[in-house]
């Protein structure tokens, strides 16, 4: 059977979360991943949104992070102020997960703009902004970013959330704990080195190769291999899971522009209740 | 804490696992639902030189002093009942200099425990308090009792408290899970955010409910289980206080209380024979059965007004069968486009 990188990605972010770990989960790809871990290796993992939902299981993707119709009751409930500061500010967030637009060498993120901030050219494009993303990223034990879309970039058009800022320990002189872990995309999966804080291929996505990735980066990478490491090859997913996350999230198994493009095909369709098992 | 650890265990093994001597403990209840039958279990193994938070206590402290458990106190609101004729533990520990005080007020008090559940190391509160003694005289606490700082955006003066992380959190409940998801209704006054300031949280409850009933009304918890480290099932566990719907106030008792407090002799009496000679909570309650009989405790029964239950929903809408509404396809048809589309094959 065919399956697309998408789908191997956050299948491989889903084990980027332990079992038992408490994980706060962005929007998107990383709610996918937070339901897959829960459903085979961690079912004890606490997921939570920045909404106030804490301890959710959904049985379908949510559509936000603030939807309860996505999971069937949930344990403790509270406010956007309450998770940021009785929770994150705490550290009691083991880890959260985000999906991000670009990032540079140090694991920086923009989710505000591409081009310039005031869009002046064309190809200036406003992004969502920060969302939970400045804080969760700078005060979560761990981070971990999936990036399908974007790509990684020498310099930042707008520094959003901070991640290992210059690197080595300008993020502890900062005061700031935890800092980014993993970088899950469309070739494999980056980590950082332990004292320089550089982003470097620590996996690799099969059917791919490592000139895949020195295309998709623009400075000169590093591999595992430059660090004394193996560089891993990420096994093909099970089949169970692919088909679960399928029906979890339909989505990813055929992308998100195609999905919408038949969705909105479909509309007139819908709305003259001419497909028979529409009822 | 691992969300989904089983953390029942009994009242005497989580006092003797998670209350050290030297702590600071916090009773995160507020005038409702006193965590007696944890209060108990600490002055029955002899917790020493502890010190006492609390915004507002009713006689809880005076047996603590009178267990000999207590150094220091803080605190905002000390019931005092039987007027000024009658002295309690807390008039001759204070006499015989056995416990130190620090006055705030609930605002001031909540204000830091808030703080400390929050992560930050201070926080602004009310400016009235600066013109008060509160402000003024200061004991253990000194310097950094309450402080004033400039606002960097208005140039006001502005008070200030540092935040409050007490070691240990007591807390009684109506209902709560095995994995320590711990509800509490009727008037919330600082339960959550004493609870949360703590570094460790004993809840204590009235009954252990499925995990199941507490998804159904996740608003009702206060405390998530991956904050709590033991939970213990005290049915009538907060008596002589009032449990929302289960018990009101046993005033009788509290009477019989006061009235034995005010002598050493009879306080010490009322100690040994329910606090110190008692085994646990049960032995507590039988002991109570056997002196009064079993009316008495039917009469504190509230009646019954409950709650409505709300609809709080769930839909699945991508897939209704065979066909996927978000993308207009069917499963015969989706399974075509994943094959046409999959950049990798298994």
């Amino acid at each position: 059977m065919k399956y697309r990188k998408a789908e191997l990605l956050v299948l491989s972010a889903a084990k980027e979360i332990k079992n038992g770990e408490l994980c706060v989960i962005g929007q998107g790809i990383p709610m996918a991943a937070g339901a897959i871990a829960k459903k085979t290796h961690a079912p004890n993992a606490t997921i939570l949104t920045e909404a106030g939902m804490v301890d959710i299981e959904a049985f379908q993707n949510l559509e936000d992070v603030a939807d309860p119709g996505a999971c069937i009751g949930f344990s403790y409930s509270v406010d956007l102020f309450d998770v940021f500061t009785t929770i994150v500010n705490r550290g009691y967030a083991d880890l959260c997960m985000l999906g991000i637009a670009q990032i540079d060498k140090f694991g920086n993120i923009n989710s505000t703009v591409i081009g310039n901030y005031n869009i002046e050219k064309r190809s200036d494009m406003r992004l969502s902004g920060s969302g939970g993303a400045n804080e969760f990223a700078g005060h979560c034990n761990r981070t971990v970013y999936t990036m399908l879309g974007g790509k990684p970039v020498e310099k930042l058009d707008y520094m959003t959330t901070p991640g290992w800022l210059t690197g080595g320990d300008s993020r502890r002189k900062a005061g700031l704990p935890g800092g980014p872990d993993a970088v899950l995309t469309r070739y494999g999966v980056f980590r950082f080195e332990e004292t320089t804080k550089e982003m470097y291929l620590a996996s690799l996505f099969p059917q791919t190769t490592v000139e895949d990735v020195r295309t998709y980066v623009p400075w000169d990478l590093k591999i595992a291999e430059d660090f004394g490491k193996t560089l891993e090859k990420v096994e093909p997913p099970k089949k169970e899971d692919i088909l679960f996350l399928r029906k979890f999230e339909p989505m990813f198994g055929i992308s998100g522009n195609i999905g919408r493009r038949l969705a909105s095909q479909a509309l007139p369709v819908y709305w003259e209740g001419g497909r028979s098992n529409y009822k | 804490m691992s969300q989904y650890t089983n953390k029942v265990m009994s009242l005497k093994e989580a006092v003797s696992k998670f209350v050290n001597d030297g702590d600071m403990v916090v009773n995160a209840n507020f005038l409702t639902s006193i965590p007696y039958a944890i209060i108990h279990e600490i002055i029955r193994q002899e917790k020493k030189d502890l010190t006492a938070v609390s915004c507002s206590s009713i006689e809880e402290f005076d047996q603590l002093l009178s267990g000999g458990c207590l150094s220091k106190i803080i605190t905002s609101y000390y019931h005092r009942g039987g007027g000024k004729v009658y002295k309690r533990e807390l008039d001759r520990a204070l006499k015989d200099k056995r416990v130190q005080f620090e006055d705030y007020s609930n605002f001031t008090m909540m204000s830091m425990l808030m703080a400390g559940a929050m992560g930050y190391s201070f926080v602004p509160t009310l400016k009235s308090v600066k013109e008060s003694d509160i402000f003024r005289i200061r004991t253990f606490k000194g310097e950094d009792k309450i402080k004033t700082i400039l606002c960097p955006f208005t140039g006001e003066e502005t008070v200030v408290v540092p935040a409050l992380n007490p070691d240990v959190a007591i807390v009684h409940v109506q209902r709560c899970d095995k994995f320590g998801n711990a509800q509490f209704w009727g008037s919330e006054g600082t339960v959550k955010w004493s609870a949360l300031a703590a570094k460790k949280i004993i809840v204590s409850c009235e009954e252990i409910v499925e995990h199941e009933k507490i998804k159904r009304s996740p608003f009702l918890t206060v405390i998530p289980g991956f904050r709590v480290n033991a939970v213990c099932v005290e049915a009538l566990g907060a008596h002589p206080s009032p449990v929302a719907g289960y018990y009101n106030h046993d005033n009788l008792f509290r009477a019989s209380f006061f009235s034995f407090a005010f002598g050493q002799a009879a306080n010490d009496k009322f100690i040994s024979e329910w606090i110190m000679e008692r085994k646990d909570r049960k032995d507590y309650i039988d002991h109570y059965i056997s002196r009064f009989g079993q009316q008495p405790l039917d009469i504190l029964k509230v009646n019954e007004y409950m709650s409505d239950s709300v609809n709080i929903g769930y839909k699945n809408l991508y897939w209704r069968g065979d066909f996927c509404d978000e993308i207009a396809l069917t499963r015969e048809e989706y399974e075509r486009k994943t094959e046409e589309l999959g950049e990798l094959e298994l």
